[in-house]
């Protein structure tokens, strides 16, 4: 599909659409009239497409039971609705979305959730309890990445088309925020399963949907799918039924070359804002009086990770090397690559209730105290490894392969010889999620504001540890903290199990945080109401010309 | 002898041609300054580690991207390294990877034409369309695509490069066999009884050694902008070890700090330009025809 052809379709459509939503709409819309619909401030100012400049290498699929990594949470947050969501500027308070009320259960162990009354799919399907549930088994059945955030539900029920009940296998203190990850969105039961969704066991070898939801999507949100040019483009257009319209109603999400004509695409104005440019060129763009920046600290981390597998590499393997490896990194100067960066000592973020305090907890680099580890476990002369990292993926602005060749010089002083393995996302992220690697540079953050995301996925029992790191400890003191802080209710007890489980962690776990950097969205002074979030980065349906 | 008429660089190398070929470089002063600039950066080669004031690979975060400055002549990159001891270095790869390129295409390429030339027939053809195969593709496309498959690699990407470049080679030598082949003082030593293999390496190597050097003189600028080209998308030298390819790359990413992209640029540029200088001379020397083309 040409440019030309793209823009003629969606605006045509539109109009047309536009029309048929302000008679449906009925408020005075006789006095109105179709006519004047077309004309409104929003069809004739806002006709041109909100273009977002993103490298988009991470997108493998777009369908929201599968989908992960960090382009998908914009396009979900705009084509897709869950239950619950938080307020866009304060990840801590819960707010509804497609439900309008809830209900916990004295037990806590029985979610009851009332639906939005009229809520529309853009087939013009209504929405039902039914679709979520169907949404929920089918994210469970998948065992895709995110089907994990289904472990804590035993069963979801939908008594009446308004009325969504979701059993808990044990009480969570956790599960409410949980519920906000977009991969929790409800999508169009009917329409899905035509094109060959189920819900049922065996969808993981049995659905045959995910494909076609990587080019269409058949949610609530303000705009539908349109298409995905995998590593040039996606596209998305105002959905005429959504019960929140956007501001602009179309959106393109273009992949620049490189960074540094995304920049030069934001500089000329190709691009309203841009999203994954290196620390280096933000700074310089903050001169720019047509640029301003939306900032957010980074809910995750950028974390070393180190393989437990003595077949892959015997010394990383050793527990005591690995605490070596803790010891060699020079935190002061990572930290230093970007202003307002932190170091987190261990899972939980500094900004999420639970973390440690890095005065306390972090790790000081003592290059005496690894010599004399690595010495005691046999390595005096040190060792040879590889660390492994994607050649272009930016965390934050901080460039992954830039840190992989400062973490190899620090290392390099102790006496570890370390080859780069610095690789494409292609050939990399297969490895990684394999757990062929050595030692790696890797990045996570929290699909919902909770640091339970990170324990999870990081933990002792969680899929990163297990398949990344090749970490069997499912007998870690850790285990049981956690456990015992997810029943918690009260949160200062709650937060100090948290605590007391990172403690455990620190010098056990297979991996080291390098740094938690800032998110930064630089963009035009042309649009408004860009709101920065630390896990759907930013809702496109918000952003208006200015 | 109606076959050099056309076919000028066939001819075999005459006495007189081998003429002080210092005289030739004298009277020629780009090619002068051209063969200046190579024996400047055969100097850095070899005395690398004695020019560069720094350690390529030390960092110093508190310096990261500072302009050049008396410290740091070229300035430093993202992680405070000192450009200029890196773009020494880096001439250490740069430079003997593009010539090391050439030779072995050169080498397979002359081996192998030789053979199809000389042995003709079946293998003549074989040999032949698979030349046509790979002169089929754009040839940086072609190495882009062996580099990938094989993995980033220094020597992946010269596997990659050699594979491009062979088959010129083996396309003008099997050209310059068949010609030789057909000469008089060939027919001659077959006449007397010489063997297959003295004819090959005896009569016919020597009499296309000349048209080789010629095309590989010119064709190392080519071999070091393309080894470069290959670090430049990440599929050649692996960092950290300094490269100009990536240097530049590293470079392309930050434009405000244009010394960056600038220095190990006018790296490749100067010894490109300078093997080319060398390149048109040599091609002029070595064959007069073609002088002022």
């Amino acid at each position: 599909m040409t440019k030309a052809d793209h823009r003629v379709g969606p605006d045509t459509a539109l109009s047309r659409r536009t029309i048929l939503k302000l008679a449906a709409a009925g408020a005075g819309a006789a006095a109105i009239g179709p006519l004047a619909g077309v004309r409104t401030p929003a069809a004739a100012q806002d006709a041109a497409p909100l273009i977002i400049g993103r490298n988009i290498d991470d997108v493998i699929t777009l369908d929201p039971q599968v989908a992960g990594e960090e382009t998908f949470t914009i396009v979900l947050r705009g084509c897709y609705d869950t239950l619950i969501t938080t307020e866009p500027d304060d990840p801590g308070t819960i707010i509804p979305w497609l439900a309008e009320s809830w209900e916990t259960s004295d037990d806590a162990l029985t979610y009851t959730f009332t639906l939005k009354p009229g809520i529309m799919f853009a087939s013009g399907n209504e929405l039902t309890s039914a679709d979520f549930k169907f949404s929920f088994d089918r994210l469970r059945e998948l065992k895709a990445l995110p089907a994990y955030l289904m472990d804590p539900v035993a069963s979801v029920e939908a008594p009446d088309p308004l009325t969504l009940v979701l059993t808990l296998n044990a009480p969570d203190a956790v599960f409410l925020t949980a519920l906000c990850s977009s991969n929790f969105s409800a999508i169009d039961s009917a329409v899905a399963k035509e094109h060959g969704a189920t819900d049922q066991p065996g969808a993981d070898a049995e659905d045959t949907a995910v494909e076609w939801l990587s080019q269409n999507s058949i949610g609530t949100g303000p705009y539908i799918l349109t298409g995905f040019t995998p590593k040039d483009r996606i596209t998305m257009a105002a959905n005429p039924t959504a019960w929140r319209a956007p501001a602009i109603p179309e959106v393109i999400i273009q992949a620049a070359a490189d960074t540094s004509a995304l920049k030069q695409m934001l500089e000329r104005g190709d691009v309203d804002l841009a999203w994954g440019l290196l620390n280096e060129q933000i700074a310089e763009l903050r001169d720019n009086p047509d640029i301003a920046v939306a900032t957010t600290p980074m809910l995750g981390f950028i974390a070393l990770g180190m393989t437990c597998d003595a077949s892959r590499n015997e010394a990383v393997a050793n527990p005591v090397v690995r605490q070596a490896i803790k010891q060699a990194i020079d935190y002061d100067g990572i930290r230093s690559l970007q202003e307002g960066a932190l170091t987190p000592p261990s899972l939980v973020p500094i900004g999420l209730p639970g973390a440690l305090d890095p005065a306390t907890d972090g790790f000081k680099r003592d290059l005496a105290a690894v010599t004399a580890a690595l010495a005691e476990a046999g390595y005096p002369d040190g060792f040879a490894a590889t660390l492994a990292t994607s050649a272009t993926e930016i965390i934050g602005g901080v460039q992954l392969s830039l840190l992989a060749e400062k973490v190899r010089a620090d290392l390099a002083e102790a006496g570890i010889d370390i080859t780069l393995e610095i690789e494409d996302e292609e050939i990399f992220r297969p490895k990684y999620r394999a757990g062929d690697i050595d030692l790696v540079i890797g990045a996570w953050y929290v699909g919902y504001p909770n640091p339970f995301d990170l324990l999870d996925n990081w933990g002792p029992t969680g899929n990163v540890a297990i398949n990344r790191f090749r970490w069997e400890a499912p007998d870690h003191p850790a285990v049981a903290l956690l456990t015992e802080a997810r029943s918690t209710i009260d949160a200062t007890a709650r937060d100090e199990l948290v605590r007391e489980a990172q403690r455990a962690l620190l010098l056990d776990a297979p991996y080291t945080m390098l740094i938690q950097p800032v998110f930064s969205y630089p963009y035009r002074t042309t649009i408004t109401g860009l709101v920065a979030n630390p896990t759907w980065n930013f809702d496109p349906a918000t952003i208006a010309r200015a | 002898m109606a076959l050099t008429a056309t076919m000028p660089v066939l001819m075999p190398a005459r006495p007189e041609r081998r003429a002080d070929p210092w005289r030739a470089l004298r009277t020629r002063p780009l090619a002068t300054s051209g063969a200046a600039i190579l024996l400047i950066w055969l100097i850095v080669i070899l005395a690398g580690p004695r020019i560069a004031t720094h350690d390529p690979l030390q960092q110093s975060l508190a310096d990261r991207l500072s302009p050049p400055s008396r410290e740091y002549l070229f300035g430093t990159d993202k992680l405070g390294r000192d450009l200029f001891s890196r773009v020494i270095y880096a001439a250490r790869v740069s430079i003997p990877v593009g010539v090391m390129v050439i030779a072995l295409a050169a080498a397979v390429g002359t081996t192998l034409g030789a053979l199809a030339g000389f042995a003709g027939g079946a293998i003549d053809e074989a040999l032949m369309r698979v030349t046509d195969v790979f002169l089929a593709f754009p040839p940086i496309i072609l190495a882009l695509a062996i580099a990938a498959a094989l993995g980033p690699d220094l020597k992946n990407a010269m596997l990659a490069l050699v594979a491009v470049w062979w088959p010129s080679y083996a396309r003008m030598m099997r050209g310059v066999t068949l010609s030789i082949k057909q000469q008089e003082y060939v027919l001659a030593s077959v006449a007397m009884g010489a063997g297959q293999g003295r004819i090959l390496l005896r009569t016919i190597l020597p009499n296309a050694v000349m048209p080789l050097l010629v095309l590989a003189t010119v064709d190392i600028g080519g071999g070091v902008t393309a080894a470069a080209a290959l670090s430049y998308l990440g599929l050649g030298v692996q960092p950290p070890t300094p490269e100009w390819g990536a240097l530049v790359s590293d470079g392309a990413e930050a434009l405000d700090q244009w010394w960056l992209a600038t220095f190990p640029g006018l790296a490749i540029l100067t010894v490109v330009l300078a093997f080319n200088l060398v390149g048109d001379a040599v091609q002029d020397f070595l064959d007069p025809r073609l002088r002022g083309t």
